[in-house]
């Protein structure tokens, strides 16, 4: 009997009735827009530099958004996270003051940070394809 | 799991008498399957060359290499394919049918009273349904189930080689679906078997429905019936709700489950912390990604052929049992001299089973080669059953029956079969034209010898003035001839048979009146050398006898 | 209305199935298309974070990604147990529809059309054609359709992405559509022959083993076992060349997809050495492409596998599109105080043949016997059955006390007339149930007084179990007279004014046949009784008879008298002139 009763709920919730079963997809497609809009994605832009003892050169005007720039001779292989102390952009190159240049010297590829962007945009407007 | 592959073992070894000669085919199959696990294995080293050398390494150059490699895997792969499919069908087909042929064969070789208390739709499941079961262990429960566990082996190890910490994680899943797997299967098992002496009953009700339909409409139980029919499905439905449950969540969802947690997320996650920590470099994430999908794929296979061969065991117990059923010595017995004709009763008594009241008692009688006996009595008297108990058709409960002077517990029913010819209350004729059914009396008669035989039942005219003739299809049980035509055709069948000893239940037969006096002169012409029977009541076949014998209570 | 039934064909038959759950089917289709939408994302999750992580090895954002990433695959997860709950739930009822409705239909059908049938088949149909039904819709039509939508979708991200990938796979795309429509076709031919042979060979077996006993007796063993034989070997000889032919299909499918894969790589090569590629992008685009290609082989196989089905929804669709005695007009209910039956310029013949009667009139009045005798194949029975509404008479009107049959009911008709064949109907049961399929409603004592009547109480009497021993299978084999004896008594709880006896006791021996027309008299009392007889025994009985030949009534009279005076009823019962 008891298995009986079991079934017969279980037959109206879940399988008749579409509320549940709405509710819990709604409920999944708030939590994940909720979620997603809540991390927060660094862009990137990649770009050429020129490293100077505690002065990275680079290439182009940009707003940096985050203290870090990237720097790599090839991506696949080691990529150099260095803290950016100051920075100063003008006259077609922006001008980064790095504590720690990691030994670095000459010319070689950057990744700079210029935005963020929550997941979702990142998943459904994708940013440019490196 | 031990169990399981005993219970396997057990199947295979029964199995192993039907592969005489078709042995290598499964070697094949073995070969083939083990070069196919060596290429899968390949696979992901091409890959790993693709990532290092041509993507992170950058050299192009490389890319005939591996492009090389991926076709050659897949054209050898094609080609152990198509062999593989070529030896399985030849396997199987042919283990399956030397199987089905035992068993068909097993029906005839059982004594005639068994004829009576099993079912038709058991019969048919039994050939049928039950030996699809062999299939299976042609190629998925050995050969794939071996060649899983060789894989499952062989990538586990390949695991814990790139990155053990990793394979430690990977290898949770192990035990997970050994153990998941069999829960699950044992409760299917029992549903199974539950449920298969409903369908059998339903099998039995349908075909008695499906083939009364005419009195079903006549008696107007037409809506009980689909009542019936459907008290039945629904309890088919319940089966099925409870049985699919498991099956569902054992095929289908646990595998989905542990895909998307451990294969999607939880290798990359974890993977992604050891390459933080610079314990790995992503080719070799990715190259154990893939390990890690055959080693999921090859665990699938193996629990779920366990699985699979235990919620199956019902059918395939029965599948055994047949098998294992010593048949009754068809061509053994004792054979014929010669000249043996005469039919001797010596005190015989019969009774039906569970009936009290004798139908034969101290019963004794001969007859010897050549002669015309006129069997009579009343109704009731037991001319049938001495007829019956003639033929073999039953056993005395006392007394002894012999045919040319050999006992008929001991003879060999088909050297009597073939000197006795029967006429009896009901005769088969199968749904197919009437020259076949004449090629049952006798295989291969020419078509002179037929139309003799017809001319000879007196049922030529009317073949003839069929427009097809012979090729007439008599439809099912003959339900298109008339009840005199039809007991004309088994007469002409008789003929064709050439016996020595006629049987005649003529007080059974079908016949209308006219072609009764047509028979009558049928028997006439019967050799003089001949035996003949024959449960008489018109006083003209009386007459042609020689004897007569009542049979009195 | 014979018609073939394709792909799209056989969905419209079953949608009308699918409409009565359309709830239920809109629940589990948006089910499974969220579970494609999140097949698609994931891969790009896992991109994204594996980016994260080798390039700017950003822990901190790497485990909040996993955390949405591990959050939408326990919704997965839960959404799997929302789909299967009403997989199953689809199954069950579904199968359970189409299999009533079938049993339904069968139970409408027009005799001619189940005269041809054969029993095995419908057997077969009932039991396992119908679960091919639900198969087809659930896994070759929405798996199919959610399949090919992810396709899409993940296409359509691959050319967004880049669209020289995207011009890959839509080289590769048409090829595999190609194959699999020359193959199936193929595919399909193989499975309509299968089916057929199927059908028979299990008729034949059914046949068989319900005459071991004769096919032993006469030593036809031999040709039996050839059939078997030869019957398997065209069954595997099918089997093989439709496998054979599914696996190059499969083959040729892959093939175009590793040329697609290749491609692929080279181009990703190229781009490698560019410096242009990211490992997170060729993950992904990997990724895609697997399940692009997984999903071009998976709906290669469900529409090779579609192909194989359909024979089967076929036979379904012919069963339930058969004739059916729908066709019958008549509304009224047929009252039947007298049991006077008068055939009026009847004309039948068959679907496929010429007239079987012709300009046909009889009168029986009410309470007589009568016998209808002639030769084999004359349509007596035909005759007898259309007074059932079996047939319906091309021209002519039968009338019973004064009604036309035509304008009553087929329930009321049969109602009132009861029908003994030589075959009795029995089930798998006790032999009261089986009495009472006369009258359901029948007390104790009027099944016991039947029994009395047609002559059963005695050797009930005699059985241990009495009213109660089970018959059939696994139980007792009953004896033609018995048969013919509960077929009596169901006649008398059922207690119609006329009663068809159609060659009834042809398959008895005499003297059981005496007794049988022994416990008819009583029967026959005061009812109207039509008798197709061979024997003139059975004629004797009756008070008068008439001889049906070339479509009409020839002769007619009381069957001392054409005995004496008409050379047709002489020669029919082989009556020697007396000479007297």
């Amino acid at each position: 009997m008891q298995k009986s009763r079991f079934a017969a709920w279980y037959v109206k919730y879940i399988i008749k009735s579409p509320l549940v079963f709405y509710t819990f997809l709604s409920a999944g497609v708030v939590l994940f827009i909720a979620l997603s809009l809540g991390v927060r994605l660094d862009i990137a832009e990649s770009t050429q530099a020129e490293v100077q003892g505690q002065q990275v050169v680079l290439d182009g005007e940009y707003e940096l958004a985050s203290d870090t720039i990237y720097l790599y001779r090839d991506r696949n292989e080691q990529v150099y996270k260095l803290k950016v102390a100051t920075w100063k952009k003008g006259g077609g190159s922006t001008v980064c003051i790095v504590e720690d240049n990691s030994g670095l010297l000459g010319r070689m590829n950057a990744d700079v940070v210029t935005g963020s962007q929550t997941l979702l945009e990142r998943i459904f407007m994708r940013g440019r394809q490196a | 799991m031990a169990g399981k592959m005993a219970y396997r073992l057990k199947v295979v070894r029964s199995l192993m008498p039907y592969t005489k000669g078709v042995k290598r085919f499964f070697i094949l199959i073995f070969i083939s399957s083990m070069i196919s696990m060596a290429l899968g294995f390949a696979g992901p080293l091409f890959y790993r060359l693709f990532i290092d050398r041509v993507i992170l390494g950058g050299r192009f150059g490389q890319m005939p290499l591996v492009a090389g490699g991926y076709l050659g895997i897949f054209f050898l792969d094609a080609l152990l394919a198509y062999a593989r499919k070529y030896a399985s069908y030849a396997l199987v087909n042919t283990t399956a049918y030397r199987v089905k042929e035992k068993i068909w064969q097993g029906f005839f070789a059982r004594p005639f009273e068994s004829y009576e208390s099993e079912g038709i739709g058991d019969m048919k499941m039994r050939l049928e349904d039950d030996t699809a079961q062999i299939e299976r262990f042609a190629g998925y429960q050995t050969i794939d189930y071996l060649i899983s566990v060789a894989t499952l082996l062989g990538s586990a190890l390949l695991l814990f080689a790139i990155e053990w910490r990793l394979a430690l994680f990977s290898a949770i899943a192990i035990p997970l679906t050994f153990w998941a797997g069999g829960a699950l299967s044992e409760k299917e098992r029992r549903l199974n078997d539950a449920n298969r002496e409903t369908r059998q009953v339903f099998s039995s009700w349908l075909h008695a429905s499906v083939q009364g339909w005419r009195e079903v409409r006549t008696l107007g139980i037409g809506l009980s019936q689909e009542r019936k029919c459907l008290w039945f499905l629904h309890r088919f439905a319940l089966f099925n709700a409870k049985w699919i449950n498991y099956w569902t969540a054992r095929v289908l969802a646990l595998p989905q489950i542990k895909e998307e947690l451990f294969q999607q997320f939880g290798l990359y996650f974890l993977g992604g912390l050891l390459i933080i920590q610079g314990r790995m470099g992503i080719g070799s994430l990715l190259v154990f990604v893939m390990y890690h999908g055959m080693l999921s794929d090859a665990l699938e296979t193996v629990s779920g052929t366990d699985a699979e061969l235990w919620a199956n065991k019902p059918f395939t117990d029965r599948l055994l049992e047949e098998l294992g059923r010593k048949a009754q010595p068809q061509g053994e017995g004792r054979a014929l001299p010669d000249e043996g004709n005469e039919t001797v009763f010596e005190q015989v008594s019969f009774a039906y089973p569970g009936m009290e009241r004798e139908v034969l008692h101290d019963f004794d009688l001969t007859i010897k080669k050549g002669e015309r006996v006129a069997i009579m009595g009343r109704s009731g008297s037991g001319k049938t059953t001495v007829l019956k108990l003639m033929t073999g058709l039953l056993r005395p409960t006392r007394g002894r029956v012999s045919f040319g002077g050999v006992d008929l517990e001991e003879i060999s029913l088909p050297a009597m079969h073939a000197r006795i010819g029967f006429v009896m209350q009901e005769n088969m004729l199968f749904n197919t034209t009437i020259r076949e059914n004449l090629l049952y009396g006798k295989d291969g008669a020419s078509e002179e010898e037929m139309m003799d035989a017809c001319r000879k039942a007196y049922i030529y005219e009317f073949i003839v003035g069929l427009p097809e003739g012979l090729d007439t299809v008599i439809g099912e049980r003959g339900v298109k001839l008339s009840g005199g035509q039809r007991q004309r055709i088994v007469l002409a069948r008789l003929f064709l048979r050439d016996v020595e000893v006629f049987v005649l239940d003529e007080a059974t037969s079908a016949l209308d009146q006219y072609s009764e006096s047509i028979v009558y002169d049928a028997i006439r012409n019967i050799p003089e050398d001949k035996t003949v029977i024959i449960v008489a009541h018109r006083e003209s076949s009386v007459a042609l006898c020689d004897r007569r014998v009542e049979i009195t209570g | 209305m014979e018609k073939r039934l394709n792909y799209l064909t056989a969905i419209q038959f079953l949608s009308k199935y699918i409409k009565k759950y359309k709830k239920n089917f809109i629940m589990f289709y948006l089910g499974w298309l969220f579970d494609t939408a999140l097949a698609v994302v994931t891969p790009i999750l896992s991109g994204i974070m594996v980016d994260e992580i080798i390039y700017y090895q950003n822990l901190g954002t790497f485990l909040r990604i996993s955390l949405v990433f591990a959050i939408l695959l326990v919704f997965s997860c839960i959404l799997y147990f929302f789909i299967y709950a009403q997989h199953h739930y689809l199954m069950n009822r579904y199968t359970l529809d189409i299999r009533r409705d079938l049993f339904a239909h069968f139970q409408q059908c027009d005799a001619q059309y189940l005269s041809g049938a054969s029993t095995g088949d419908m057997v077969v149909m009932f039991q396992d054609y119908s679960q091919e039904c639900m198969h087809f819709v659930i896994r070759n039509v929405i798996h199919f359709i959610n399949d090919i939508l992810s396709m899409a979708a993940v296409s359509a991200y691959l050319f967004l992405m880049d669209w020289r990938i995207g011009m890959f796979i839509l080289a590769a795309a048409p090829v595999s559509v190609y194959v699999n429509i020359v193959f199936g076709k193929r595919i399909r031919g193989y499975a309509d022959r299968q089916r057929d042979h199927y059908g028979r060979y299990i008729s034949w077996v059914f046949e068989c083993l319900s005459g071991l006993r004769d096919i032993r007796m006469l030593g036809a063993e031999a040709k039996v076992n050839r059939e078997f034989k030869e019957s398997h070997r065209r069954m595997f000889a099918i089997d093989t060349s439709s496998g054979f032919s599914a696996l190059t299909a499969e083959n040729l499918v892959k093939f175009t997809n590793l040329l697609a894969q290749l491609a692929i790589f080279v181009f990703a090569g190229y781009l490698a050495k560019s410096g242009n590629i990211t490992m997170g992008s060729l993950l992904v685009t990997v990724a895609f492409f697997s399940q692009l290609t997984s999903g071009i082989r998976g709906c290669s196989n469900k529409f090779l596998d579609a192909q194989n089905r359909v024979s089967y929804v076929q036979r379904v669709y012919d069963l339930l599109h058969s004739p059916t005695e729908g066709q019958w007009k008549g509304t009224g209910e047929l009252h039947v105080t007298r049991g006077q039956v008068s055939f009026r310029q009847v004309r039948f013949a068959y679907d496929k043949g010429g007239n079987v009667l012709e300009g046909l009139s009889l009168e029986i009045p009410a309470g007589e016997r009568f016998a209808l005798v002639g030769r084999s194949g004359c349509g007596k029975t035909t005759l007898a059955y259309m007074l059932m509404g079996f047939y319906r008479p091309q021209e002519g009107e039968i009338w019973i006390d004064g009604q036309k049959l035509s304008e009553c009911s087929l329930r009321s008709i049969r109602r009132s007339i009861g029908l003994v064949a030589q075959d009795v109907l029995l089930f798998d049961g006790t032999i009261k149930e089986n009495i009472l399929l006369g009258n359901k409603k029948a007390s104790e004592e009027e099944v016991l007084s039947a029994c009395r009547q047609s002559g059963l109480l005695e050797w009930i009497g005699s059985l241990p179990g009495g009213l109660d021993t089970v018959v059939g299978t696994g139980g007792m084999g009953l004896s033609g007279g018995q048969k013919q004896r509960i077929a009596i008594a169901r006649i008398y709880l059922k207690n119609p004014r006329i009663i068809i006896f159609d060659e009834a006791t042809s398959a008895l021996d005499r003297e059981t046949e005496e007794s049988i027309h022994e416990a008819w008299g009583s029967v026959l009392a005061g009812r109207t009784s039509i008798m197709i007889a061979h024997r003139l025994s059975t004629v004797m009985l009756c008070g008068r008879a008439a001889v049906l030949e070339k479509g009409r009534i020839q002769e007619m009279g009381v069957p001392e008298e054409m005995g004496r005076e008409s050379e047709t009823f002489r020669t029919l019962f082989a009556i020697k002139k007396e000479a007297s």
